[in-house]
């Protein structure tokens, strides 16, 4: 429902959507609830607990909804499925979210109440934020965690040995998406680059992958811009990277909306390069935006049109629970199979430092996000980081489609 | 008003008590530990709001003030070794220092544009702690802020344990509103009150209004620094984002619906919401919502706040006796 | 010198879109002497109607914007009615609580309403000139001559019609202007609305230049309080100034030196604003 293309026509069904959506919204969230009291399965076989600290509501609620989804559809799935099989035993999968507003301190006390109220042994986190006020309290206790985020190296790797990072950072999809601009517009047209994200950790962190980057790949860096998370007009600070002519743009992590003012500005003033952003998932969004300026606008890790029969089952599934599907949500619904996975290998839902290192052995080959595996021994000592098939998709004069399927082609020393 | 005095005593002796039993209260659940240590810091930042708030003006520097004392003793420790126990005193005299300084210019608006000025003046303190990198840390924030041990000879605290953790903040949290109290209580908190009431009046009356009020906002926020550094040492980690202006709203929220004449309205306010907030979480979706819908329905239906529900049950009390 | 000009420009048409919205802030002030906290959330909730009108419903677009501003007059006018009304009189706090509590419920409520993702409004024109290096988008233009409009056709409602002219006495005297046969209860709800529908049209403005999201009412009652607490509380010149002052720190700082410097500057004015003339560049001194 969130790919760009609304063939039917919009005026018929719009109304009866929004009605659709609204009440699913609600009727979900009050159901919500209702997953914390033990189903009727749940008596007979034992339960894992997962937890979610996750924004659901605040200005970041939108990928905590996201994240959430994967969970709470893939427990479904699977309990269904007969469950989680432990020494020949079923498990049935019980997730229990807490908001976190997206704040270190909020989130250190979900966290705080899943780990010693609910007594969960298997969290997930979604942003930076949620993530650092996660970590403090999951590591000590012994709890796994999975989570969506791209800054904070100095939490990752072998001394967080149950922490876990499943969404490619820019980072790793860099290896996906510099390769493909290479192929399409050629190497001599992408000398140069230049660099805009927000004014806070994040956009610094992901400053940090993206030098990284085009140091790997011999490009040139030109200007480094940041923008304030209070900015409403984009026309400056584009206006001041444009100046220096970059042969490219990567905005990193701009959501969707911010992306696109970028977009418009830049085309507004005359720039013609290919612009990049590993975090804008929103086709639909940017259209709508930047309108006939939407060009040359490259969209890794972002799939808007479901092919395989996995893609096409999940996006179905997704609109009927929760009464819409996008492209972020599918990115993060591999998360939940993957663990189910490592805990029938490991043969245990306690001990947790078992599980993860089944974890990091998880290779999945048909999910939203195609072949999915733990990288990242060489460079963190521990495999704890998601690689997956990169879908890129691309905005060419008003028309979005994926473009291109590849596995990020990492660097041996990864 | 003798009887009254009587009954306030009352009130206070219990909540001290309760406050004094709750880790045995809660049987010892941490969670639950945590969510009293929260109470108490956010009863802390509520209630020296409040002082400020007796003069008749609020500041929305609050939170500001209290990432000074967090980062100044956060800093101390992690830069140069130099343990809570000085990091907590430091922190309070560092921000007390540069409210002093930024009050002066600051006394000169009033009401509302103080309160504006004030929220300026917030903002920009909490952007500092996030442009100058090196020395702050920038976004990226403080890291590993533990707490200190105490070594009493026969027995050993280490206060990275939460019940113990909580009695510290318990401590410097009931000195603050002993403090507020008190002054609240004696000839300066009448001066206070009478420039509350009217500012031109007390000057006449020969209250030196400029004075009391920069004195006030110092001490206000000298303790607002206190109640940071204990914040810091309690999460390890600070960002500039932990004290951004949504900290002195709810601060503000706390005393709005706890009450606005006593000291006992921010001290209920800053309990209950910090509970309903807590309660909410499993909502998701609705949690922001429902707290919305709380604080509109307690302005509406209760004026005056929490603090003058002894008053109606009295009456009320009162009224059916006869 | 290009650039220069494209910075003026940028500068020029931001300030006016800061000023719209802070209009309507420094008229519900100076009228009620309320904070209207939720002042971003008439524009947020306009911008999301000129979005349901013209993009889900397909309706024209202007038309859009004058439904836009009529609904939310309508809103803002019930919200007077049954929750400020009550307050009036009251300590101010009350008032900027219950506001608090607004914003609080609708960005969430809208959340759950219009979804948490981003949207778009096109644009009813596009395209623009490239005269010598300084782009000049129509867009931009209509947006500004429509703001500058407005702010003229507020300022001239306010001098030289009946309602407009016992407005502006409710706001210098309500006990006078109500003893005068001035109906006090109704014009403070006609000024609320007025406040929030113009709220609603730099909403609908800003939203086809930008993007929308539910919360992203925050950000402009920040945008409006800085510029209405920089030009005077209850001053529409005081707005217009603020909000050409706020505008043109931000293009022009954040082009030649950097974003976080401009955040930070614009404090820094306000601050300094305050200390020298304690009721704003054309404010009153309330008490």
């Amino acid at each position: 429902m969130n790919t760009w293309k609304s063939k039917s026509p919009p005026s018929l069904i719009t109304r009866r959507r929004l009605l659709r959506t609204g009440t699913a919204a609600i009727g979900g969230a009050l159901a919500a609830p209702a997953i914390l009291p033990k189903s009727a399965l749940a008596q007979t076989m034992p339960t894992i607990k997962i937890g979610g600290a996750v924004p659901l509501s605040g200005p970041v609620a939108y990928w905590g909804h996201s994240t959430m989804q994967g969970f709470v559809d893939g427990a479904a799935v699977i309990n269904e499925a007969g469950g989680v099989m432990i020494d020949g035993e079923p498990h049935q999968l019980e997730v229990i979210n807490y908001d976190t507003k997206g704040e270190v301190a909020d989130s250190r006390a979900a966290t705080l109440r899943l780990v010693e109220q609910d007594e969960v042994k298997f969290v997930y986190s979604q942003a930076a934020a949620s993530t650092v006020g996660m970590l403090q309290v999951t590591e000590p206790a012994n709890v796994l965690s999975i989570v969506a985020c791209w800054g904070y190296l100095q939490l990752f790797g072998e001394d967080y040995p149950l922490h876990f990072r499943a969404e490619m950072s820019d980072y790793e999809q860099g290896f996906a998406y510099i390769p493909y601009m290479q192929d399409k517009y050629g190497k001599d047209a992408l000398k140069t680059a230049a660099f805009i994200g927000p004014d806070d950790q994040d956009g610094i962190d992901c400053h940090f992958s993206y030098q990284r980057l085009m140091e790997y790949y011999g490009i040139e860096q030109k200007g480094v811009e940041y923008f304030n998370w209070e900015d409403t007009d984009f026309y400056p600070i584009v206006a001041k990277t444009i100046r220096d002519k970059p042969d490219f743009i990567v905005t990193s992590p701009s959501p969707p909306g911010i992306t696109a003012s970028i977009i418009k500005a830049a085309r507004e003033m005359g720039y013609k390069g290919p612009i990049a952003s590993p975090a804008a998932s929103e086709t639909k969004t940017i259209l709508e935006v930047a309108g006939e300026h939407a060009t040359d606008v490259i969209l890794p890790v972002t799939n808007v049109s479901p092919s395989t029969d996995t893609q096409k089952a999940i996006e179905a599934r997704f609109n009927e629970r929760f009464g819409s599907f996008n492209a972020l949500a599918g990115n993060y619904s591999w998360w939940i199979y993957s663990l189910k996975a490592a805990l029938e290998m490991a043969g245990t839902a306690t001990d947790t430092m078992a599980v993860a290192e089944a974890l990091a052995q998880v290779e999945l080959n048909d999910t939203y996000v195609g072949k999915v595996k733990w990288a990242g021994e060489n460079s963190f000592g521990v495999n704890r980081q998601g690689i997956y098939d990169c879908f890129t998709t691309t905005i060419d004069d008003g028309v979005a489609e994926v473009s291109d399927i590849r596995f990020p082609a990492l660097p041996d020393d990864y | 008003m003798q009887h009254l005095d009587r009954a306030h005593k009352a009130a206070w002796t219990g909540l001290l008590i309760v406050a004094l039993l709750l880790p045995a209260l809660v049987a010892f659940d941490t969670y639950l530990i945590h969510v009293a240590i929260t109470i108490t810091l956010n009863v802390a930042l509520a209630t020296s709001m409040w002082m400020i708030w007796s003069l008749g003006f609020i500041s929305f520097a609050h939170a500001g003030f209290m990432g000074i004392g967090a980062y100044t003793s956060a800093l101390l420790l992690t830069k140069l070794g130099i343990s809570m126990w000085y990091g907590l005193w430091l922190g309070a005299l560092m921000s007390g220092l540069i409210a002093l300084i930024i009050s002066v210019p600051l006394m000169r608006t009033r009401a509302v544009y103080f309160f504006m000025a004030s929220w300026a003046v917030g903002e920009v303190i909490k952007r500092n702690f996030a442009y100058f990198r090196d020395l702050f840390g920038g976004w990226d924030g403080v890291f590993d802020i533990n707490p200190a041990k105490i070594n009493l000879g026969f027995v050993q605290i280490d206060f990275a344990d939460r019940v113990a953790y909580y009695y510290l903040s318990l401590f410097f949290v009931a000195l603050i509103v002993l403090i507020i109290h008190r002054t609240n209580s004696s000839r300066t908190g009448m001066m206070y009150w009478s420039i509350h009431e009217n500012e031109l009046l007390a000057q006449h009356t020969g209250v030196n209004v400029f004075r009391e009020k920069v004195i006030a906002f110092t001490v206000a926020c000298t303790l607002a620094g206190l109640t940071g550094a204990l914040y810091a040492h309690y999460q390890t980690y600070i960002s500039p984002k932990s004290f951004d202006i949504w900290k002195s709203e709810f601060a503000l929220v706390h005393v709005i619906v706890g009450g606005l004449t006593t000291v006992g309205g921010p001290v209920a306010g800053a309990i209950s919401l910090t509970i309903v907030d807590e309660l909410l979480r499993a909502t998701g979706y609705f949690r922001t919502m429902f707290f919305g819908v709380v604080l509109i329905a307690t302005v509406i239906l209760l004026p005056g706040g929490l603090e003058t529900i002894p008053g109606r049950l009295r009456r009320l009390f009162q009224r059916s006796g006869k | 010198m290009t650039e220069l000009l494209q910075m003026g420009l940028t500068g020029f048409n931001l300030g006016l879109m800061y000023a719209l919205i802070a209009i309507g802030l420094t008229l519900i002030f100076g009228v009620m002497r309320i904070i209207q906290y939720a002042h971003g959330e008439m524009f947020m909730l306009g911008a999301f109607t000129l979005y349901y009108w013209h993009v889900e419903f397909g309706l024209p677009y202007w038309l859009g914007v004058v439904a836009s501003a009529v609904i939310i007059f309508g809103f803002g006018a019930v919200l007077q009615i049954v929750l400020f009304r009550p307050l009036h009189g009251k300590n101010i706090l009350y008032s900027l609580a219950v506001s608090l509590g607004l914003v609080l419920i609708i960005s969430s409520t809208g959340q759950i309403l219009f979804g948490t993702t981003v949207k778009g409004i096109p644009g009813p024109v596009s395209g623009g000139v490239l005269m010598g290096g300084t782009y000049l988008s129509y867009e931009r233009m209509v947006i500004s001559a429509v703001s500058a409009a407005l702010i003229a056709g507020l300022w001239f409602f306010l001098r030289f019609t009946v309602t407009g002219l016992a407005i502006r006495a409710v706001a210098e005297d309500p006990d006078t202007s109500a003893l005068q046969g001035v109906q006090t209860k109704r014009i403070h709800w006609i000024a609320f609305g007025l406040g929030s529908a113009m709220a609603a049209i730099a909403g609908c403005m800003m939203g086809t230049l930008l993007s929308i999201v539910p919360t992203m009412g925050f950000l402009a009652t920040i945008k409006a309080f800085m510029i209405v607490i920089m030009g005077g509380l209850g001053s529409v010149v005081g707005a217009l100034v603020g909000g050409m002052v706020l505008g043109m720190i931000d293009s022009v700082v954040t082009t030649t030196i950097s974003g976080d410097i401009a955040l930070i500057l614009s404090f820094v004015v306000i601050f300094l604003v305050l200390v020298f003339r304690p009721s704003g560049l054309f404010g009153q001194n309330w008490d």
